[in-house]
């Protein structure tokens, strides 16, 4: 019986398949699918213009790809952003290595104190983000007999520093020569240039943080949200590949402060220490402080069994002023 | 038929009024903006201001060279008297406690070096040098002090900080400083309130539930066993 009806069922169905019943039906699917689109897109009603990238940026092409014409109007944009966002008229240069020049930096850690200048300094000279907070140097509280970092603290919150149990140890990129973060990048956006530093192109990142991940030295920090600077702290001073206001999604990190060492001026960390503990200059100039550093002292470099070869070193002078420590944290820089 | 229809009908309904109204929503959470610092704080100007030559004491008019006062009555080389006039003045430089290791005797306004040559206060490290020859000479080659400014001589100027910009000669140790706020950044950790375990301020150790770093490696080992 049912298979005689079947097939005369299923005839009728598709010869009057616009019935009342068969029409809700669908149409009722129809909506119900097309409000769970709508809905689904829904939380792009909270995306704010800027979060989408103009075609000009989308467009743009690689740093190393771009021509000078290009250059210049990725630079006369990112000035056009500056001013739209924050109401000032930005320097915006794209500053390059110079030939003959290799950076190092070199920290001397009998004479740091731990009194963090450095790193509000480097704040206010590379526009980073202050809501939420973002530093690039960490000052690491350190028992005296060890530089292993694991065993730093960078809360510390003292009346007032040295403590004399305890040395100072900041930590920022190494610019290392064999650089683990560029060579997990999947898409080239960050690469070391001649000068020995490390650099990000920021509209070429896609924020993977791989390269946070491979940093030995934690060195690498990413923007969770939209950068935050009040209008009245902007560094006006900026360029492509170092200062310039980043976007929410790219990684950033220390450039030695590029936009003003490769015009010959000293970082923003060292011109400010109050101690002299940061040294920083070209090492293929014999007579520089950091090739005489490295020519008499005994320097030493962070996590040196990963073979990441920073150009980033930490030193003791012969005698520990702050009696006590001496032995002991000397003895482990060997 | 009409009842998968239905279902799934249903099914995408619940979803769009779910996705439209989202009833909980999370906000991103936001660590603290960073503390606020004054320019002062990170003023890149030397810690103190060295003595300017001839050397003087007192304000505009009121200054006076120290020879002014000096050539009026001549020092005792061998008796040490107390202060009655440079009160301000605490020596507290080690073993070198005689105001001679230093000043003239003859002239206030000069400074002795070996063979008692006497110098002005603009070289005031060479007076240094007498006693202290390898921090000298390191701040000779820029691996003691600090230099400000270029780097690359052929570009722009640069200032070598002197001996007495930093140390006060008269008690050279460094004083101690207010250190500048600590971060606050989210991959940073929040900073404790109550601040005596430091160990619980780092974020990786308090995300891994315990203490104490050592105790965390020693639970890892038990678990590999
Ligand atoms: C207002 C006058 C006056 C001026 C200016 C002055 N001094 Fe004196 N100074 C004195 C007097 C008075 C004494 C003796 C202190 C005493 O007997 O109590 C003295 C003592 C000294 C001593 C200790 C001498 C000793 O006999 O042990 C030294 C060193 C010294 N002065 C250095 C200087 C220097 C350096 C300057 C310049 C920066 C200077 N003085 C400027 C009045 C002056
Ligand atoms: C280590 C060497 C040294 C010794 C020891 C020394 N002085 Fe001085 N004194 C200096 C120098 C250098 C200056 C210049 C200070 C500056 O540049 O700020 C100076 C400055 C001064 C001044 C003027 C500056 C001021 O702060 O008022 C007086 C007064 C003075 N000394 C007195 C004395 C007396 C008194 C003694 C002994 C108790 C003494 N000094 C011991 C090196 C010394
Ligand atoms: C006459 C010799 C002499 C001269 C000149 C001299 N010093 Fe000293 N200095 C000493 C002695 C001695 C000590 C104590 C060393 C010790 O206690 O281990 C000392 C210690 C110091 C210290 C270490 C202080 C500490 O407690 O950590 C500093 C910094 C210093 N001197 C700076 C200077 C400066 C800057 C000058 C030049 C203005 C100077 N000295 C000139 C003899 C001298
Ligand atoms: C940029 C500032 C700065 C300048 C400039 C500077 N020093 Fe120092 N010096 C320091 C600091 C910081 C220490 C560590 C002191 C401490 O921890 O108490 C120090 C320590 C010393 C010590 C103690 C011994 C040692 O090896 O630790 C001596 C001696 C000394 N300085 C002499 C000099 C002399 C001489 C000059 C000039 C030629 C000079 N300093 C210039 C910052 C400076």
């Amino acid at each position: 019986m049912t298979e005689d009806t079947k097939p005369e069922f299923a005839e009728v169905t598709s010869e009057r398949s616009f019935n009342r019943r068969g029409f809700l039906r669908n149409g009722l699917t129809v909506v119900g699918a097309m409000t769970a689109c709508v809905g689904a897109l829904s939380p792009l009603r909270e995306l704010d213009g800027d979060d989408i990238p103009s075609v000009e940026k989308f467009l743009q092409r690689h740093y190393k790809e771009m021509n000078g014409d290009e250059m210049a109007s990725a630079l006369d944009r990112i000035r056009r952003e500056v001013k739209k966002r924050w109401d000032i008229d930005p320097i915006v240069r794209d500053v390059r290595a110079k030939d003959g020049v290799e950076f190092v930096y070199a920290l001397n850690l009998s004479r740091c104190i731990g009194c963090r200048k450095c790193v509000h300094a480097c704040v206010e000279e590379n526009n980073q983000s202050r809501s939420p907070e973002l530093q690039y140097i960490r000052v690491l509280e350190m028992p005296r007999g060890t530089t292993d970092i694991e065993k730093g603290n960078h809360h510390y919150d003292r009346p007032t520093v040295p403590d004399d149990d305890h040395f100072y140890m900041p930590i920022q990129c190494h610019q290392c020569a064999d650089a683990p973060c560029v060579k997990v990048c999947p898409v080239e956006a960050t690469w070391t240039e001649s000068d020995g530093i490390t650099v990000i192109d920021y509209d070429w990142c896609i924020g993977c943080r791989y390269c946070e991940a491979a940093c030995p030295y934690w060195a690498r920090r990413f923007n969770y949200t939209k950068p935050e600077i009040p209008a009245a702290d902007i560094n006006p001073e900026m360029s492509y590949l170092s200062n310039r206001p980043r976007e929410k999604g790219v990684m950033e990190k220390c450039t030695f402060c590029l936009h003003r060492t490769r015009e010959g001026k000293m970082p923003a960390c060292l011109e400010v220490c109050p101690t002299g503990a940061r040294k920083f200059g070209n090492v293929l100039d014999p007579d520089s402080e950091v090739s005489q550093i490295l020519k008499n002292k005994r320097v030493f470099v962070l996590k040196e069994e990963v073979g990441t070869l920073p150009r980033f070193f930490y030193y003791f002078d012969e005698r520990y002023p702050r009696s006590e420590g001496t032995a002991e944290a000397t003895g482990e820089a060997k | 038929m009409s009842g998968t229809n239905l279902s799934v009908f249903g099914v995408f309904f619940g979803l769009a009024i779910w996705f439209f109204f989202e009833p909980v929503k999370e906000p991103f959470p936001r660590a603290p903006a960073t503390a606020e610092v004054s320019a002062e704080d990170i003023s890149t100007a030397s810690r103190r201001v060295r003595m300017s030559e001839p050397p003087g004491i007192g304000e505009n008019e009121f200054r006076l060279q120290c020879q002014e006062c000096h050539k009026l009555f001549p020092s005792d080389r061998d008796v040490r008297v107390k202060l009655s006039q440079h009160e301000n003045i605490q020596l507290n430089h080690g073993l070198n406690s005689w105001c001679f290791n230093c000043h003239s005797l003859e002239d206030r306004n000069k400074l002795v070096i070996q063979g008692d040559e006497e110098i002005g206060y603009d070289r005031v490290e060479e007076l240094c040098a007498k006693c202290h020859g390898t921090v000298f000479r390191d701040w000779q080659r820029g691996m003691h002090g600090r230099t400000n400014g270029y780097w690359d001589a052929s570009l722009g100027e640069s200032k070598r900080l002197v001996c007495t910009e930093c140390h006060d000669p008269h008690s050279p140790a460094y004083p101690t400083y207010e250190p500048l706020p600590g971060p606050n950044t989210l991959r940073m950790g929040t900073p404790l309130q109550s601040g005596h375990d430091e160990r619980k301020r780092n974020p990786l150790m308090q995300w891994r539930g315990a203490t104490n770093h050592d105790s965390t490696q020693s639970q890892h080992s038990k678990e590999q066993e």
